[in-house]
Formats: structure tokens, sequence, C-alpha cells
């Protein structure tokens, strides 16, 4: 699941790109850093779910 | 965490960070796309693939619980695949406005595709409001369940059959009419990994879900504790 987060980073770089201006999903450059956001926010994503199996596993085995 | 589960969260993490690097760098732009809207489609189509996924996934659930022993396990599970194919399907529908608004000008076209897939997610959420309806644990088990085994019927014509009988703008589906895959081959590597890594992110967090959804009924809220 790539967060609501990354779909926002897309929706600014598309719409930048669909109203003509240099956009990184529109005609030109710039695609790196939506790389760069979607890798950061999957790793945000997957260390909270690391967090949160940890979190249930000790409530567990406390009930 | 056990290190073998660590482990395999860890590969996971690896695969769909691959995944991403590989939509954006080794996959090449699709023809008659504007600019690199063709790269939405990473992404989009494994979001739609694991909300039909889920949906499945809850019907199965919910046919075990019906049929089988009435296991509280089988109705939690079912309501958290829900949960999550909405969280998916309204994902895949946030990425597909995007891509139209780049193609097509506009986020909304009221597209059949934009339309079904609003229809079965409107259905779902028919689904979680049901539940909170029924008051009786029981008895909403048993409706929420016969709810999701209807949904086995409703999710395909939405998915599949009302996007292919109808005139729509939008791309041809991956398994085209044929029943053939007419994409380059490293646009469906890339496709297929986050296909296959997404799915693996579903049932992990289908997983953590279902037993927070028992730790929640096993341990009441604060305020019910006072009353």
């Amino acid at each position: 699941m790539i967060t609501a987060a990354a779909v926002g980073a897309m929706a600014a770089a598309g719409a930048a790109g669909a109203a003509g201006a240099p956009g990184a999903l529109g005609p030109s450059g710039g695609i790196g850093w939506v790389a760069v956001t979607n890798v950061l926010i999957w790793t945000g994503l997957f260390l909270y779910l690391l967090r949160l199996h940890r979190k249930v596993r000790e409530l567990e085995k406390g009930s | 965490m056990e290190p073998v589960k660590a482990l395999l969260a860890w590969l996971l993490w690896i695969w769909l960070a691959l995944t991403i690097v590989g939509a954006f760098f080794y996959a090449p732009l699709a023809a008659g796309f504007i600019g690199q809207s063709s790269r939405i489609l990473f992404f989009h189509v494994p979001m739609a693939w694991t909300a039909f996924l889920a949906f499945y996934v809850a019907g199965f659930y919910s046919l075990r619980y019906l049929f089988g022993r009435r296991s509280a396990r089988d109705d939690r599970a079912a309501a958290a695949a829900i949960e999550l194919g909405l969280v998916f399907g309204i994902l895949a529908t946030v990425t597909g406005a995007i891509w139209a608004r780049i193609m097509w000008g506009a986020y909304w076209n009221w597209d059949p595709r934009q339309t079904s897939i609003v229809l079965a997610l409107i259905f779902y959420g028919a689904y979680l409001a049901l539940r909170d309806a029924v008051e009786d644990g029981e008895k909403r088990a048993r409706l929420a369940a016969a709810y999701a085994v209807l949904g086995l019927a409703v999710t395909p014509f939405f998915f599949f059959i009302v996007p292919r009988i109808t005139y729509s703008l939008h791309p041809e589906p991956v398994i085209n009419a044929q029943g053939k895959i007419a994409m380059e081959p490293r646009m469906l590597q890339v496709l297929l990994s986050g296909t296959v890594g997404f799915t693996a992110l579903f049932f992990w967090v289908h997983n953590l879900q279902t037993r927070i959804r028992r730790l929640r009924e096993e341990r009441p809220e604060p305020r019910e504790i006072e009353a």
C-alpha cells in the first residue's frame, strides 16, 4: 500500500504536468523526486507495520 | 517478531522498494501516453487487483463462517478484508483520477470504469454500515457474511464485466479482449512484481488487522469499564 501521501505526491506531479508546467509525471523531468518520495513513504509505512506487529504480539502475550 | 517472519517482512520491503525503482527507472514509457503518466499503471493496477482480491478473501471467510463452525475468527477476517479492500479500492480510484487528469484533462469523467469501481466501493461501504447497524454480535456476523457472499457475484461484475460491455476511454485491460497480454516485457515484469508485492502486503496487513479486531473485542474500551 503506497499511502495517500504518495498518491498526493503523484497528484501534485501529475497536475503540474497536465497544466503544461514541467511536472514529474507530465511532459518533462523530475521523476527521480517522485521515486525517492515513494520509497521514503513505503519505508515509513513498513517501519510502522513492523512496530505494530511487535505491539500486537506483546498484547496477545499479555492477554 | 520471529526471525523467519522478520526476514520475510524485510524481503517484502526490498521487493516493493525495487518495484518502485523499477517503475520509475527500468520500465520504458508506454506509447500514446502523455509524459510519464504511464508509470502510474505500476501502482494503479496492483491496487485495483488487491482491492478485488480483498473482497474475494472476505467472501471466502464469509462462506466459511456461514457453512462452517460459525467462528468469530472468520467473521473478523472477513470484516478486516473488506476494510482493506476499501482502502486499496480508494487508492486505485485516486491514482486512476490522477492519470485521467493528465490524459483526459479532468479528474472525473464518469467513464464506465471509474463509475463501476465507485459503485463497488459504495457496495462494500454499505457492508461496514450494516455491521455498525446491528447490535447483536451473532446476528451481525450472519447478516454481514451473507452480504459479503453476495459480493462474490457483484464484484466481478463491477471490476471486469461492466468495463468490457460498455464503451470506455480507459486503456485496454492488462489481459485484453482476446485473452492475451500485449505489453512490453520490462513493463510487464514491473507490473507483475508490483502485483505480487501488493498481494503479500495485503496478507500481512490483513493478518494484523484481524488480530487487532480480536484484541479490541476481548479488551473493552476504558469507558465501557467505567460504565
